[in-house]
């Protein structure tokens, strides 16, 4: 096989394989390798977060990206995606019905109560944020002894699995717009296989949306919650869970559950306009949902769908509305690796610009002599 | 060779069928429509966006078992970037050849430059593009700029260029210099100096330009004509390698006089020094060099 | 045991699109198919290495059988919609294809014509014979093609008379390929 030699810069880029696994290990003798495990299990809110970010759900592999990345978030998810892209397509299930997600926390902003109930769940919305000092001498027996004691005491036959959408309450009473019924059995815009061409559809700012980098879609929904945009949103619904990932059996062709995926939901209720001419005003809505349990993308990103749907329908009137320059910069695998690509060698370019700017100071000095 | 695990299966080429196919879809309405830029779902690969990731799916693609592949960044095959990337698809296509030699290479893929050396019509080279549209600096929506491109209305930016002239006297475009294919499409050559720009014009090889972020794929076919963008009293101009005596410099190591030449400050003497940046060329330069040299000595 | 023909291996397909490449990168070169199917047409072995899923194909002239569908993957569309559309060279054209728009001249047909005879100088006294000039071609070159119905070069003419809109065009006889993209000018001798 001619392959030609490993030389200089072969070698340095060897060296940084080296030292950077070096960092990874060098804790002391006493330290264990990260176990994928507790990864998923102890950084849980992390582990969601690259795998919403990596697109595919996978939790083993997102802990191995967390692990072999060090923490990184924007290398972990980008380690996900490049997997993702080596996997063929087998088979795409049908539209799922959030609707039948097995509840983990479900809550609602707009009502003070609703049918089945506020369950909080585990939010973090409530808590102090004092520093838990006793947790840095946390031992084993400790840790496990509250698992173990959790469940004592409650009937978790009580606990309905499921509960019914907010959003079909409002819609019983006309306050919210018809569901467009040519958008049953629409093919959704597939992120994968197609290039942003605009305008895009809102499927196609859905499915950018829900991988998309998660400060990324914050700062620019905030930007509009601030008061550069015009959605003044309530949460009608907001739901984390596990959705029930349903196939067609091979031979019965009945739908069959395969598996189960965490995501979280979320349905905002903007301010109200007139459909058409002479229609009933009704509330608008806007839309997120993403893998694992990320409630502040999953907001985001519903506000930005949103201001979205306005701004391709009215001319977007601030960026959070301009489909161009959202969809364009919240993906963090593009952003990141522009980003580092400035650290490569330009000095050929460097070289060009060097020349363009002396030969304009000679025509400068040329114009001007000295005296 | 790399310290990656490379028994994990792979399709030849890493990308599955379906990308591939897309991507040569995607080159042929390129190279019907030159400098047109054709969009594509452009696949996320191992490295990072602006590593030349639009270049490697164009290589991936099309590159088969026997043929030789030749990988460089700033005109060198040393330089970090091509040797990520060669190691990389030497990898994923069990079968090909690598060469650092541009006359042996079938394929090129190359980022900011293009060889010294003119390409044969049995060669390829495909660049690394980071920025595919030259419109950019003075249209920010895709929408507008499509509008603008499809009917050849470069105005603005010839009106940018003129500001340039009025306020410094000169063009002041580096590299990525606007250059029209077939009189129609402008097209950003990628972070090529405008001494490669002429290169383009006419090529006997086949040019591809890959940019992956932006998920773009452009050509330029063989025998097509590109002109650098330029009014008629500021004509276009390459870089200009005299120094202040008025002397064309020189390379240092090969003592050639009509390459692009790399300027820096030797880490060890501290002082500034001039080199081909095509090592290639310099290689078969110094080759020359020798030789020369050889037979003077013999002939006394 | 399923032995899958040839024309639908990656490494067979690769070999096949370079070709199709150097063909719209050169028009009017002919160039000798990489690989001649054990079971199907020359243009069924063309169509297998660029179509699949993600596009659409018309055979007005129902020149695929119907075993060749499954195996293509591509959506079966009519002529006026379709991305790829297979067609008799010999019969003349009756509908308008697909030739894009100003932002996306790319969203256009490309057409697959199966001829008699593709070359250089044809022994044949209706072969058409034309002069060819444009992209990829060093000042002009001649391309003879016997079996295209002559009223296909002159739709072509609309077709392509606003750049960047068009059609292009790939020509296929029993062993050859050749293409015509939209910046080819051709002028009939």
């Amino acid at each position: 096989m001619g392959y030609v030699a490993i030389k200089g810069g072969g070698q340095a880029i060897e060296g940084t394989k080296q030292v950077f696994d070096y960092l990874r290990t060098r804790q002391g003798d006493t330290s264990v390798p990260l176990d994928t495990s507790t990864i998923e299990n102890q950084l849980r809110l992390l582990h969601s977060r690259v795998i919403s970010e990596g697109g595919v759900y996978h939790p083993r592999l997102a802990s191995l990206a967390i692990k072999q990345a060090q923490g990184d978030t924007l290398e972990a998810a980008f380690a996900l995606r490049a997997y993702r892209s080596t996997q063929p397509r087998l088979v795409e299930t049908p539209a799922l019905n959030t609707g039948e997600m097995r509840i983990t926390r479900r809550i609602s902003s707009a009502f003070k109560d609703i049918p089945g109930g506020q369950m909080l769940g585990a939010t973090t919305d409530y808590h102090l944020r004092l520093m838990r000092l006793e947790l840095l001498n946390e031992s084993p027996e400790q840790f496990s002894e509250i698992a173990k004691s959790w469940f004592s005491g409650i009937d978790v036959d009580v606990i309905p699995d499921t509960f019914p959408k907010v959003l079909e309450g409002l819609r019983a009473e006309g306050l919210l717009p018809e569901i467009d019924q040519r958008t049953r059995g629409q093919v959704p815009f597939d992120i994968t296989r197609e290039p942003l061409i605009f305008p895009v559809s809102r499927s196609a700012a859905l499915a950018t949306m829900t991988r998309a980098e998660q400060g990324s879609l914050l700062a620019m929904a905030y930007s509009n919650m601030r008061g550069y945009g015009d959605v003044h949103p309530t949460v009608a619904e907001l739901r984390v869970g596990y959705l029930p990932v349903l196939l067609p059996h091979p031979i019965t062709g009945d739908l069959t559950e395969i598996g189960e995926v965490e995501v979280t939901e979320c349905e905002v209720i903007a301010m109200y306009e007139s459909n058409e001419a002479n229609d009933k005003p009704t509330f608008t809505l806007g839309y997120g949902v993403c893998f694992g349990h990320n409630e502040v993308k999953a907001i985001s990103m519903a506000i930005l769908d949103r201001a979205l749907q306005k701004g391709m329908k009215d001319g977007p009137t601030n960026p959070s509305e301009d489909p161009e320059f959202v969809l364009l910069h919240v993906d963090g695998i593009d952003s990141m690796g522009f980003c580092s690509h400035y650290k490569m060698p330009h000095y050929v370019t460097f070289q060009s610009d060097m020349d363009r700017l002396r030969k304009t100071q000679q025509k400068q000095d040329v114009k001007e002599p000295v005296v | 060779m790399s310290s990656y695990d490379t028994s994990a299966s792979y399709p030849f080429g890493f990308l599955d069928e379906y990308a591939k196919k897309e991507v040569r879809r995607t080159t042929l309405k390129a190279v019907a429509i030159p400098g047109y830029q054709v969009p594509y779902s452009s696949r996320e690969m191992p490295m990072g966006r602006g590593f030349g990731t639009g270049g490697l799916q164009l290589t991936l693609a099309l590159i088969g078992k026997g043929e030789t592949l030749k990988v460089i960044d700033q005109g060198s095959d040393d330089s970090v970037n091509a040797v990520n990337l060669r190691s990389f698809i030497e990898m994923t296509c069990q079968g090909i050849e690598t060469t650092t030699l541009t006359d042996e290479a079938d394929i090129l893929q190359s980022r900011h430059r293009i060889p010294e050396k003119p390409l044969r019509e049995d060669q390829l080279l495909v660049l690394q593009v980071p920025y595919p549209d030259p419109l950019v600096v003075v249209e920010p929506s895709e929408d507008k700029r499509k509008l603008l491109h499809g009917e050849a209305d470069y105005s603005r930016l010839l009106v940018k260029l003129y500001e340039d002239i009025v306020k410094f006297n000169e063009i002041t475009i580096s590299h990525r210099y606007p250059t029209r294919i077939n009189d129609h499409y402008v097209i950003d050559p990628s972070p090529i100096p405008r001494w490669d720009v002429l290169k383009i014009n006419q090529s006997k090889a086949l040019i591809l330009f890959g940019a992956g972020r932006e998920k773009k794929i452009y050509a330029v076919p063989p025998y097509t004509k590109a002109e650098p963008l330029a009014f008629e009293d500021v004509p276009f101009r390459v870089e200009d390698f005299t120094d202040e005596k008025g002397q064309r410099r020189v390379c240092k190591r090969c003592n050639c006089k009509s390459s692009f030449l790399d300027e820096f400050v030797d880490s060890k003497t501290g002082e500034k020094v001039y080199q081909c940046s095509d090592t290639d060329w310099c290689n078969e330069q110094l080759v020359l060099k020798t030789d020369i040299e050889e037979a003077e000595a013999v002939n006394g | 045991m399923l032995k899958l023909d040839p024309i639908w291996q990656p490494d067979s397909q690769q070999k096949q699109f370079r070709l199709l490449l150097e063909a719209m990168s050169r028009p009017g070169e002919c160039y000798a198919i990489a690989t001649i199917p054990e079971d199907g047409s020359v243009a069924l072995s063309v169509l297998a290495t660029l179509l699949d899923a993600e596009v659409s194909l018309a055979d007005p002239d129902d020149l695929l059988r119907i075993e060749d569908w499954p195996m293509l993957q591509a959506k079966p569309e009519l002529s006026e919609q379709a991305d790829y559309i297979l067609c008799d060279g010999a019969h003349p054209p009756d509908f308008i294809p697909k030739i894009g728009t100003l932002a996306c001249p790319e969203q256009s047909a490309t057409l697959l014509l199966v001829v008699e005879e593709l070359g250089q100088a044809i022994n044949s006294q209706s072969a058409l014979k034309m002069k060819l000039t444009g992209p990829g071609i060093a000042a002009s070159s001649i391309l003879s093609i016997s079996g295209l119905n002559p009223e296909w070069l002159s739709v072509r003419e609309d077709w392509i008379d606003s750049f960047p809109l068009g059609v292009d065009w790939i020509l296929v006889d029993k062993a050859r390929i050749t293409a015509l993209p939209r910046t080819t000018k051709v002028e009939l001798l």
